[in-house]
Order: structure tokens, then C-alpha cells, then sequence
């Protein structure tokens, strides 16, 4: 009788281990404007993608600043916090939200302070502008030790429109690099 | 007075003259026969008077008294053997006996003669047979012979006219049963011996060994003991081969059947407690019904599975895409996958609740038709009908199980 109870516990475990296995429904992604706007980020925003990034010790990677949801920008004033101690800056790169525009600038400063400011500007007829979400930058780091670090939006960052019209950010996403 | 002296000494000489005894004993398959024990016992005491040692080419010889006695052949690790007829002989002149050869013990001789001498034992002490007979059930020659002794007997060993096997003593092969009869072998109607220790010619051995019956002349028997001739049906040519059937029964019967084995066995595997317990329709059904239900389970596994795998292919895409539409699109298709995902483990669960509910019923309705306690898997009727030689009768005797 013992053996039969043992039998059905473990049939009954086997069936736990299956039904277990249903995954929580997660939604998530940075450039989702519903699942932003659920975890509190009002858009027209700024954020990281991806925003969280688990990396091994002096592994390259890449996060783009991405505008959420914004209307008519003709140029962007973007200002990052990233922990010089534990991140090392490689390369800035331009992002595609531009791409289709004429002649885009980019200006980046970079002071090794931790502070990254990044000019893009649109110099095309007038009245060029673009909606929606894109990146204006790609920036490329390297963890330098590990532990966790993030990446952040300073809060004097400006987008225009074509007439220079500052467009009010409502929200900032965080990034996090997880170096182990 | 002298006439009466004379005629004590006459008498005098005649009761303690001696005489010698000699003759040959041989082991089985052996060169060297010495140490075979020759033992001279008084037929009216039953006191050893006098024993000899046979060499190694086996003769023996020794001086006794005449007298009337048993003779006993004996050594270590084989059959001890009496002289025939019935182990006495008496001597009142130089004799040589007849040359003997000694079988070795084996195993299933052993265990042959090990219920002999209990059944025996048991017999003339009990003067109840039926207890000991009960437990060792009737000799069905008419289905097996097993277990099966085959003795060889070296043909070029010098006058082996006795193979003196202990379960088959009047044994004798074709050629000798003629010279058998004349002398060492007891009358016919000896033939029909407590343990009917049948004597089988060949043309009679041709008969018992195809049905393996007992001979006619015995036909109520406890044991049936054949010696086979050579040139008997199935049997090796030029070696004197015998055939013990007796069959043996061990006493421990079978478990038996109870309401809790039929419930675990259904425990263990829908149906099978019914097919313990005779219900073999039910059993089918049982095992039908949760082959259903776990078709049905393995179905919505397989949509779980597929819905699983759909879930997590979108929800990757929607996690790596960076374009509005896309993230839309995936996020639909993620959120429709998951919903699959859920009605097919929802459906899972209920048919798993299924199947176990249909478990469960079987396993209880397998105890609920499982045997009763008086049914056992002792299939046997117990009914025996063996002749009993003390009273001269048959005798009908029944066992009820009473587990």
C-alpha cells in the first residue's frame, strides 16, 4: 500500500511539474507605449532599449536613446548619466529617427565624467519634422567591472519642433547594466 | 551317556559352524570400490554380528556363523543396498552372493528419498496416512513425469544385474527381467508395493511410458515410480535409464485473492484489478476508458505544448522589436498564444481530472468485484481418492481450504 501511495504522489508531481509551467504573461518592452504608460511613463518620452541589460565583465553592448511617441521634432538636446567607474564609454553612434530627413547633425560631449550630451538637429525645408518613436543615438559601452550600474536622463533635456518650440517630456525610462 | 555326549557334540558343532561368505559390490562409475561396508545383521535380533570391506576391484569375503540374516551394503555418499530377496539370506554353506552395485546419492535422488522416508515414517507412526498424503498430491502420470532421474549404469561393469536403485528396486533391464524373476526379483505380486515400485518390461514399458500411467495391476497408487528399460520410447539406447515420476506438490499454496490486491492492482493499472478478479469485460472497459481520457489529456498537451511555443516565439519578437506596429502585432499575437496556452491547460486539467476520477472508480469498482475471501487461486478440486493398505479400502478424502 505504501509503494501504491508513492506511486500516485509522484504521478501527482509529475502533473504539477507540467502544469506548472504555464508562464506569467509579461509585457514589457520600453517602446511599448501601453506597457510604459502602465508602469507610470507619461509619453511623449525618452527612454533606454533595451532598459535592462545583463552582461559579463568587459563585454561590449549597445542602448539606443529612444524619443516614445513624440510629434514634430526637428532637433534633440540629450543629456545621460552612465557610472564612469563601472562602465567605459566605446562609441557614439547616430540613430535612424533622422535617417529619412536630409542632412541630419550630431554633436556628442563626452567629458569622462559620466555625462554624455548628444546634439541632433535637422536642418531641411521648413516644417520637416518627425512623429512617432526612433532613435537618435547608439551608444556603445563596455562594462568594466562588474555590478549593477544604471543609465539615466538628466532632466535638462529638450526636443524642438521645427519653429524651436520646446516639446515638453513627460517621461524618462532608466536603463540598468547588470555587469557579473 | 557317550551317545549323548556325541550327540552334543554334533549338535554344538552344527549351531556354531561357520561358512564363508564372499562376493563383489560395486560403486557407480568408479574403478576403486573399496570401502563398501558389508553389514551381516541377525535376522531374529537385528544385532550387527559381523561386517567386511570390500577392496578395490570390490570382492569381499568373511566368515559367519550360520545363521539366518540381513545383509547390508553401505558406504558414505550412495544408496545403501539390502541383499535380495526382501534383505535376508541364510547361510548354512560357503555362499557367494551376488555381485551389487551402489548408486550415488544425487540430488533429486536425495530429495526422492527424503519424501519417501517422511511419507513413510509418517505412516507407520501415525497410522494416519492421509496427513502426510495429503500433502503430497496423487501422481498425475497422465500430464508430466517430471521430475525425471536418469541413471546410467556402466553395461561393462561385471555382472550388473542389479541396478539397484533405491525407488526402483525390481528395476531390471529386458534381457535380465526373466533372470530377475527367478531370483533376486520378488514375485509379481510384490509388484504392487506400498510405493508402487513397478517392474516394466519392455512391452509393458511401452505402454506406461507413452501414457505414463501405472501399471493396471496397480491402479490406486500414491506414487508411481517407473524403471525404464532401454529401447523405451524417448530413451538413450545402451545405458540402463530409469524414469522416477513422482510428483511432488509444495504444500504452501498459492496467495489468495483478496478484495485489497484487486484494488491495488487497479491502482497500479486501470483494469487490472478486474482481470485479477475474473472480470474481463470490465477490465477492458476500465482500460478503454482511460486510454480515452489519456488520448484526450496527450490531445491538449499537444495544444499546450504548440500554444507554449507560439507564446514564447511572439513574446521574444515583441521583446527584441523597436517598431510601433510591430510591438503591436507581436504583443497581439503573444497575448492571443497565451490565451490558447491557458484553454489548453484549463482543457488539460479536466481531462486529467477525468482520467483521475475514472482511475479512482476503477480501482474502487475493482474492490467492490474484487474475489471474496473463500475464493482462492487454488483451483483444484480438492477431492482425492487413494488407496489405503493398512485398512485394505479406498479412501475418499477432502480438503477444504480454509483461507
Amino acid at each position: 500500500m505504501k509503494h501504491v501511495t508513492m506511486f500516485i504522489l509522484l504521478l501527482l508531481m509529475a502533473c504539477e511539474e507540467v502544469l506548472k509551467e504555464v508562464p506569467e504573461e509579461v509585457y514589457d518592452n520600453p517602446l511599448d507605449i501601453e506597457a510604459t504608460t502602465e508602469e507610470g511613463i507619461e509619453t511623449p518620452a525618452l527612454m533606454f532599449f533595451p532598459d535592462e541589460i545583463n552582461i559579463n565583465t568587459n563585454e561590449i553592448f549597445t542602448v539606443s536613446v529612444y524619443a516614445l511617441d513624440v510629434q514634430n521634432v526637428a532637433g534633440a538636446y540629450i543629456n545621460i548619466n552612465y557610472d564612469q567607474d563601472k562602465l567605459l564609454l566605446i562609441s557614439i553612434n547616430p540613430g535612424t529617427f533622422f535617417s529619412d530627413l536630409q542632412d541630419p547633425l550630431y554633436f556628442s560631449e563626452t567629458q569622462n565624467s559620466g555625462k554624455i550630451e548628444l546634439y541632433t538637429v535637422f536642418f531641411g525645408a521648413d516644417s520637416s519634422s518627425v512623429s512617432g518613436t526612433g532613435s537618435f543615438f547608439s551608444i556603445m559601452f563596455a562594462a568594466s567591472v562588474s555590478g549593477a550600474s544604471s543609465l539615466t536622463y538628466g532632466t535638462d533635456c529638450e526636443l524642438v519642433d521645427p519653429d524651436d518650440i520646446q516639446i515638453e517630456i513627460k517621461g524618462f525610462g532608466e536603463g540598468l547594466v547588470n555587469a557579473h | 551317556m557317550k551317545r549323548l555326549i556325541f550327540s552334543l557334540f554334533v549338535l554344538t558343532t552344527i549351531s556354531f559352524a561357520t561358512v564363508t561368505v564372499d562376493g563383489y559390490a560395486y560403486l557407480e562409475n568408479q574403478s576403486d570400490h573399496s570401502g563398501i561396508n558389508v553389514i551381516f545383521k541377525l535376522h531374529d535380533t537385528g544385532t550387527v554380528s559381523d561386517s567386511v570391506t570390500t577392496e578395490e576391484n570390490g570382492y569381499f569375503t568373511v566368515q559367519v556363523e550360520t545363521n539366518n540374516y540381513f545383509i547390508t551394503y553401505e558406504k558414505d555418499g550412495y544408496f545403501s543396498e539390502d541383499i535380495k530377496p526382501r534383505g535376508t539370506i541364510e547361510f548354512d554353506a560357503n555362499t557367494t552372493l551376488s555381485s551389487i552395485t551402489l548408486i550415488k546419492r544425487t540430488k533429486l535422488i536425495k530429495f526422492a528419498n527424503f519424501i519417501e522416508n517422511k511419507v513413510v515414517d509418517n505412516y507407520q507412526k501415525l497410522n494416519f496416512p492421509q496427513k502426510i498424503l495429503e500433502k503430497i498430491q496423487l501422481a498425475d502420470t497422465t500430464s508430466q513425469t517430471s521430475p525425471v532421474r536418469h541413471h546410467q549404469s556402466e553395461t561393462s561393469h561385471p555382472p550388473a544385474s542389479e541396478p539397484a536403485i533405491r525407488f526402483s528396486k525390481h528395476a531390471a533391464p529386458p534381457e535380465t527381467t526373466g533372470e530377475a524373476g527367478t531370483s533376486d526379483q520378488p514375485p509379481a505380486s510384490n509388484l504392487a508395493t506400498r510405493f508402487s515400485k513397478n517392474v516394466a518390461s519392455s512391452d509393458t514399458m511401452d505402454r506406461a511410458g507413452a501414457s505414463d500411467q501405472p501399471l493396471a495391476s496397480n491402479p490406486a497408487t500414491r506414487f508411481s515410480k517407473n524403471a525404464v528399460p532401454p529401447g523405451a520410447p524417448g530413451k538413450t539406447g545402451p545405458y540402463l535409464q530409469q524414469t522416477i515420476t513422482t510428483k511432488y506438490r509444495s504444500t504452501r499454496k498459492p496467495p489468495a485473492k483478496t478484495k485489497m490486491g484487486a484494488m491495488t492492482r487497479s491502482l497500479l493499472f486501470p483494469g487490472l484489478g478486474q482481470f485479477y478478479a475474473n472480470q474481463r469485460m470490465w477490465g477492458y472497459g476500465w482500460i478503454a476508458a482511460e486510454v480515452v481520457a489519456g488520448g484526450l489529456i496527450v490531445m491538449n498537451y499537444s495544444n499546450y505544448k504548440t500554444a507554449y511555443d507560439d507564446y514564447n516565439d511572439y513574446h521574444a519578437s515583441y521583446a527584441n522589436a523597436t517598431d510601433p506596429v510591430l510591438i503591436a502585432h507581436y504583443k497581439t499575437q503573444s497575448q492571443n498564444s497565451h490565451e490558447n496556452l491557458e484553454s489548453a491547460m484549463d482543457d488539460m486539467k479536466t481531462m486529467a481530472s477525468i482520467a483521475g476520477v475514472v482511475w479512482i472508480a476503477n480501482a474502487v469498482h475493482a474492490y467492490i468485484v474484487g474475489p471474496t475471501s473463500g475464493e482462492t487461486a487454488y483451483n483444484e478440486i480438492p477431492l482425492q481418492l487413494a488407496y489405503d493398505q493398512n485398512t485394505d479400502q479406498f479412501k475418499l478424502s477432502v480438503s477444504i481450504p480454509l483461507d
